[in-house]
């Protein structure tokens, strides 16, 4: 038998088993998600076992071979003329009608062109499909994108996320109010659940400066559009865990979102979607280039939600 | 008799599901809380992936494979918990779990806290396979299973993770002239 190395036995040890207890709250929690959640119908086998065996393996090989070869003989064409010369092409309307390319979920990394599918709440259905440019646009699982240059990082970058809250922080600056350096907390002022309660709660704190909520709409979808500019400097507010200082606008578990240093604009589009409030977060900064911020709003504008 | 109850949530008893959900909540738990460092964060990934298990169960063509299923889908849920924390957190650190000391071998070697800064900068996908092997005591061919990859694939990863740990930890050792830094 090998022996184990140091590196093996530290990490033996490091990670050995201990009296792990969930508490019940989380999964009450998940059951009472689950009450409302449907079972999607499978269409396709979206598990399946790496444990075929070599046999099973030929088998199915060869039933890949048939199935191919007998569909491409109905593809052949029926009636070929010399060898070289065009044959006809079917008309459009005497076959099949075309189906809808599936759209990619949106990957981490480095992003091509082209369309990607958000689904920015893994335990929801609803998707975001968006169009992304080309450039060098970062994808972040499950649905955020950053900018080509500095990420979603000042003082240059730009980033696109997809939120929903139902806390906001009076004081954003000051959010550990049980002192513990965790995060997220939930925030101290709870928001009714239209659009508009949330961007007027939004537009009337005082801890920064916000624009007049105006109407907006996005994927096909009405709410209301606000802008938001953080404070210039974080270096006074509250720290997670004793590293940096957070300027959290949102409570609640989607409040791990925020301001980590100053000068954000957070231009926020709130919208009803079949009664999920959507909150899209376009997050910039005084030396985002103006291409950047014109792409990355070109992003949104491209949004198709589905519930 | 689990196979009963997988059957049973198949066909949309969810009373069935929140048996096999109890029954295997705490050793999710162990899971994500090794692989996120974090208590809240693992608590939301628990709770993300049972969901999630609940919304795809018909997928599941196999209820034998219920528990190699579950756990694929609380990893990736770590996954998303990582990248969602990272995305916004670039410069945090997660907060230490407290617990009891670890056995004595482990502090004949080398310092808690050493292992886990290596540890913690370690990208998720490390962290889980090393967890898989070392917290549950998986295999290659079993982690292949959990993953959905080749066991050749699983243990190669399984190398790099170790591979990499071990440089983390020789790094650390090492006297450093400069502190700080992004941490992921």
């Amino acid at each position: 038998m090998k022996a184990r190395s140091d590196t093996e036995r530290i990490l033996d040890a490091y990670l050995a088993p201990e009296a792990d207890r969930l508490a019940d709250r989380v999964i009450d929690a998940a059951l009472a998600d689950i009450a409302r959640t449907p079972q999607r119908r499978s269409w396709w086998p979206a598990w399946r076992s790496n444990r075929m065996n070599t046999y099973a393996k030929l088998i199915a090989a060869a039933a890949a071979v048939l199935v191919v070869a007998v569909v491409g003989y109905q593809f052949l064409p029926r009636n070929s003329g010399i060898a070289g010369q065009p044959t006809a092409q079917p008309s459009p309307t005497a076959t099949s009608s075309p189906t809808a390319t599936a759209i990619p979920p949106l990957p981490e990394g480095t992003l091509a062109t082209g369309t990607y599918r958000l689904r920015p709440f893994p335990a929801e259905t609803m998707t975001i499909d968006v169009t992304v440019p080309d450039g060098g646009w970062v994808g972040g699982v499950p649905g955020d994108i950053a900018g080509p240059v500095g990420e979603s990082n000042g003082p240059n970058g730009v980033a696109i996320a997809f939120l929903k809250i139902q806390t906001i922080n009076s004081d954003p600056c000051h959010w550990d109010k049980d002192g513990s350096h965790r995060a997220p907390q939930e925030g101290d002022i709870a928001v009714g659940p239209t659009v508009d309660d949330l961007a007027e709660a939004l537009a009337a704190r005082p801890t920064y400066e916000s624009k007049t909520p105006v109407a907006a709409t996005l994927g096909g979808f009405s709410g209301k559009r606000l802008e938001l500019q953080l404070a210039p400097d974080a270096s006074g507010c509250d720290s997670y865990d004793g590293t940096g200082n957070q300027y959290f606008v949102f409570g609640g578990r989607d409040g791990g979102f925020y301001a980590q240093g100053g000068a954000n604009t957070w231009q926020l589009t709130i919208v009803d979607v079949k009664g999920t409030r959507l909150i899209a977060v376009l997050i910039s900064y005084a030396e985002t280039s103006s291409e950047h911020l014109s792409a990355a709003k070109g992003i949104l504008d491209s949004a198709v939600i589905t519930p | 008799m689990d196979r009963d109850l997988v059957e049973q949530a198949q066909r949309g008893d969810k009373e069935a599901f929140a048996i096999l959900a109890r029954t295997r909540g705490d050793t999710l738990f162990g899971i994500a809380r090794r692989i996120l460092r974090d208590v809240g964060l693992a608590e939301d990934a628990v709770q993300q992936a049972l969901v999630i298990a609940w919304r795809e169960l018909r997928s599941l063509r196999d209820p034998d494979r219920f528990d190699a299923w579950l756990q694929r889908t609380l990893v990736h849920a770590c996954y998303a918990e990582a990248r969602r924390k990272r995305a916004w957190t670039a410069n945090i650190r997660a907060l230490p779990i407290d617990g009891p000391a670890g056995p004595d071998e482990l502090a004949s070697l080398v310092s808690r806290d050493e292992v886990e800064r290596g540890f913690r900068r370690l990208p998720p996908e490390q962290r889980a396979i090393l967890v898989l092997n070392h917290y549950l005591g998986l295999d290659s061919n079993e982690i292949g299973e959990v993953l959905d990859i080749p066991a050749g694939t699983a243990r190669s990863r399984l190398h790099y993770a170790h591979r990499a740990m071990r440089a983390l930890l020789e790094a650390d050792a090492r006297p450093t002239a400069v502190a700080g830094g992004r941490s992921s």
